[in-house]
């Protein structure tokens, strides 16, 4: 297909889709409401279980089977990425890789100073994460990056020197078995909290409370933008001019769709694509930090300083936010293998170079 | 921050987020992209920050203007010495 005839589909495509979505918005909370009902669902059922983070009780518990689709996802990305990358017969891994080549003074200065305060925040974030609604996951993310300052201001050895793989590998496992013993010690927990069930009947009644009071701003809204405008009045939500807010949080995660779908419609090269791709994704993730909005409320972990409550922020998208996140982090891990791998056979990126190689 | 002031600074974010990502659409170098990319990821955890979920914005922080851009130039590296 040439490439004016693609823009054209994808311009049709466009249109359609966004009509759809114009349609589903119609339908869809106001901005920055108090109008949570998964949220105000989920969390008494996380606090029954005796789980204080609410978001590794939507991720573990509540959504354990999404979750666990998630991690085939991630199981299978990783095990693809790890075929394609692995060396073919005729081919040999380098071993020696040489420092320095062209770095610039600038790129080695920034690395130099901002590993030990990468190294710091990493720490920080996983002594931190029994407080954090995912358990501070991100922590490890932030240790492996700050270790690749070194690759990037060209110390390819230091690098190597500082991350012992076999030791790594070894940690990880450990850590799984960890995990899976916390676990099954889930009843021990359970029996620890007394006053447990009089909580779950007291943030039950509040849900109900808040359910029928989202109702009532529903019907009287009657749906579309004057229903936006009518939420934006509920006591404790924000001021007026709600409604135009959700209009444009709602439009720029559209735009980010189309626009990424756009780009890879428009792309000539393979890795252009793939960084075209993880933008579209990013549209779903403003989406459902916008759904999950609301001005003032606490994290939903609960401590004895921040007791059991339903006003928190909702604890089901920013679950599912993170998973998005993790999610396209490793599916574009995948695709720019796949990317290697094309380059690799036909020394070539351009899908339609490509496929004209087909014939 | 008052609420007429967050509302403005999540305005501004959000403009800044569909500018960002049209930049990074309409850049063709992917080494360049690397780098539009890796502003938009910090782009967007402010907008995450704004909005009220920590974590998400940590975790964009981290996976979206750090892993990401790193994987994308390593990619590129390794196309590179292929042609």
């Amino acid at each position: 297909m040439s490439r004016r005839a693609r823009l054209v589909l994808f311009l049709v495509a466009a249109a359609g889709v966004s009509v759809l979505y114009a349609c589903a918005f119609f339908g869809m909370p106001a901005f920055g409401s108090s109008f949570h009902p998964y949220r105000d669902h989920a969390v008494p059922a996380a606090v029954a279980h005796a789980t204080p983070n609410v978001v590794s009780a939507v991720n573990y518990d509540q959504r354990a089977l999404d979750t666990l689709g998630e991690e085939t996802i991630l199981l299978g990305s990783v095990i693809g990425a790890a075929v394609l990358l692995r060396p073919s017969k005729e081919e040999r891994e380098a071993t020696t890789v040489r420092d320095g080549g062209r770095v610039l003074e600038a790129t080695a200065l920034v690395g130099y100073l901002l590993l030990p305060v990468t190294l710091l925040i990493g720490v920080d974030v996983v002594v931190h994460g029994h407080l954090t609604p995912d358990g501070g996951f991100q922590g490890g993310v932030v240790l492996g990056t700050a270790v690749h300052l070194l690759y990037l201001s060209g110390h390819y050895r230091a690098l190597e020197r500082v991350r012992p793989l076999p030791v790594l590998n070894a940690g990880e496992a450990l850590g799984y078995r960890r995990v899976r013993r916390t676990g099954h010690r889930r009843d021990h927990c359970r029996r620890r909290v007394p006053d447990q069930r009089s909580a779950v009947r007291h943030l039950r009644v509040a849900a109900v409370r808040r359910d029928g009071a989202g109702a009532q701003h529903r019907r009287r809204g009657g749906g579309g933008l004057g229903g936006d405008r009518a939420v934006g009045q509920v006591p404790g939500t924000g001021p007026a001019g709600a409604g135009a807010m959700s209009v444009y949080a709602y439009f720029v995660a559209a735009w980010l769709l189309v626009v990424g779908s756009l780009g890879i419609v428009r792309s000539a090269n393979l890795v252009h694509t793939v960084v075209c791709l993880s933008i579209a994704q990013a549209g779903t993730y403003v989406l459902l930090v916008a759904v999950g909005y609301q001005r003032g409320p606490a994290a939903p972990v609960f401590s004895s300083t921040n007791p059991p409550s339903t006003d928190v922020v909702d604890p089901l998208v920013q679950a599912m936010a993170l998973t998005d996140i993790v999610v396209s982090a490793t599916v574009t891990a995948l695709l720019l293998a796949l990317a290697i791998q094309i380059a690799k056979r036909h020394g070539m990126l351009d899908p339609d170079e490509l496929s004209s190689l087909k014939g | 921050m008052s609420p007429t002031g967050t509302n403005i600074a999540i305005l501004l974010a959000l403009t800044l987020v569909a500018l960002s990502a049209t930049t990074v659409v309409f850049t063709t170098d992917p080494a360049r992209q690397a780098v539009t990319l890796s502003a938009f990821g910090l782009i967007l955890s402010v907008l995450f920050f704004l909005l009220e979920p920590p974590d998400v914005s940590l975790a964009e922080l981290a996976v979206g203007a750090a892993v990401v851009p790193l994987m994308v130039m390593l990619a590129l590296r390794r196309t590179r010495r292929q042609r």
